[in-house]
């Protein structure tokens, strides 16, 4: 044996592994142990570390989970939520039927109410826009009716008017 | 009196998280497993779960996401739980499957969220068990705690995990290796190189003490 525990050597008594307790590399190493100091303290040491990361990491994972679930507790929140309604046949012989209603409902709407005549539709014009309409075409019938289009009627005579204006003027006195 | 059947099932003590709405499990499903009564799986386990991913991951919201995940996906593939390993076993491989896949499939966004969400040594170092009253070993318990914290925080994945699994959830090699899918001699040479990792570390802090 060497003067001091192989790496392995150690590991395996901090695994508590091989060697078997009953074998007798069992027994060398625990008699090493015994008798070597630096390898005893390098095992305490080693052995104490771990044994602290343990109990602390234990504890604060108690604590964070302790925490947790009070917070849960007021969400409520359950691991398997909706899935179990999606699992149901229920759930989607609800969908199936609700899809239907939906495509069928715009159908009988649309039978209940047939669209409107084109007849109807000029009935229901308003009044005053079949009289404006009225207006219109009379307008354009008196045009049409006129003889000599207004652009095509004779100019007045231009001396008419100054003809008459003399007629009317008092006469000059020379 | 008719019982509630829109009610979810509810077992007392358990947590909120944990209950199953009755309606859940149908006639038609499986033969019954130890999963069926997932109130009471939770109830024991949740606390070992939870404490490995947290320890591993280092963030509370992902551990606590990782561990919900954990009994769902147990819950959702029971009937393939052969009850060849323990139950602890088989969900202790579901959480480190879902861990690698976390850490992998988000190993960017991982990383940057776990530096700013990660667990500090102080944060543990308050749970430290009052072993010993006096100040000075008190200080020198909460030195010995962030070096194997900060120790762990270095090794490899795989390594760490597996040092996770012996040394806070004290599986033995046998079924780290049921956990891993690692043959048993690769796990304990996992185990030799993270010890080093920290006996090396010991020997720094003990030579800078000096």
């Amino acid at each position: 044996m060497t003067p001091h525990l192989s790496h392995e050597q150690l590991c395996d008594v901090v695994l508590a592994r091989s060697p078997h307790p009953l074998s007798s590399d069992f027994a060398a190493l625990q008699d090493h142990l015994h008798s070597c100091p630096a390898c005893a303290t390098e095992l305490a040491n080693l052995s104490d570390s771990l044994s602290l990361f343990r109990d602390a990491s234990t504890a604060f994972a108690h604590q964070e989970l302790t925490n947790q679930r009070a917070a849960n507790g007021v969400r409520n929140t359950p691991i398997l939520p909706l899935r179990s309604s999606l699992l149901h046949p229920a759930y989607w012989a609800a969908a199936a039927a609700t899809i239907l209603v939906a495509a069928a409902l715009p159908l009988s709407l649309h039978r209940q109410h047939p669209p409107a005549t084109p007849t109807s539709a000029t009935v229901a014009a308003p009044v005053h826009t079949t009289e404006s309409d009225e207006a219109l075409l009379e307008d354009i019938n008196q045009e049409l009716s006129t003889s000599i289009p207004s652009p095509m009627q004779p100019l007045a005579d231009p001396t008419a008017s100054s003809a008459a204006d003399q007629s009317t003027s008092p006469k000059r006195n020379n | 009196m008719e019982p509630d059947h829109g009610s979810p099932v509810v077992a007392k003590s358990m947590p909120a998280h944990a209950l199953i709405p009755e309606d859940f499990v149908t006639a038609d499903q499986a033969p019954a497993t130890p999963f069926d009564d997932l109130a009471t799986v939770v109830a024991l386990y949740e606390q070992r779960i939870f404490r490995f991913l947290l320890v591993s991951i280092r963030d509370r919201d992902i551990a606590q996401t990782l561990t919900q995940e954990t009994f769902l996906r147990a819950w959702t593939s029971r009937a393939n739980f052969r009850e060849d390993c323990s139950i602890a076993t088989w969900l202790m491989r579901i959480a480190l499957n879902l861990l690698r896949d976390h850490t992998r499939t988000e190993r960017f966004r991982f990383w940057k969220r776990a530096a700013n969400n990660a667990i500090d040594v102080s944060e543990i170092s308050e749970h430290i068990p009052n072993r010993d009253s006096s100040t000075e070993a008190r200080l020198i318990a909460k030195d010995q705690l962030a070096l194997v914290w900060e120790a762990v925080a270095r090794l490899s994945e795989r390594q760490r995990n597996i040092f996770l699994l012996r040394f806070v959830e004290e599986l033995e090699l046998s079924e780290i290796s049921i956990v891993t899918g690692l043959p048993v001699s690769t796990v304990k040479s996992h185990l030799y190189r993270a010890l080093a990792t920290i006996r090396a570390r010991h020997n720094s802090l003990q030579k800078d003490a000096l």
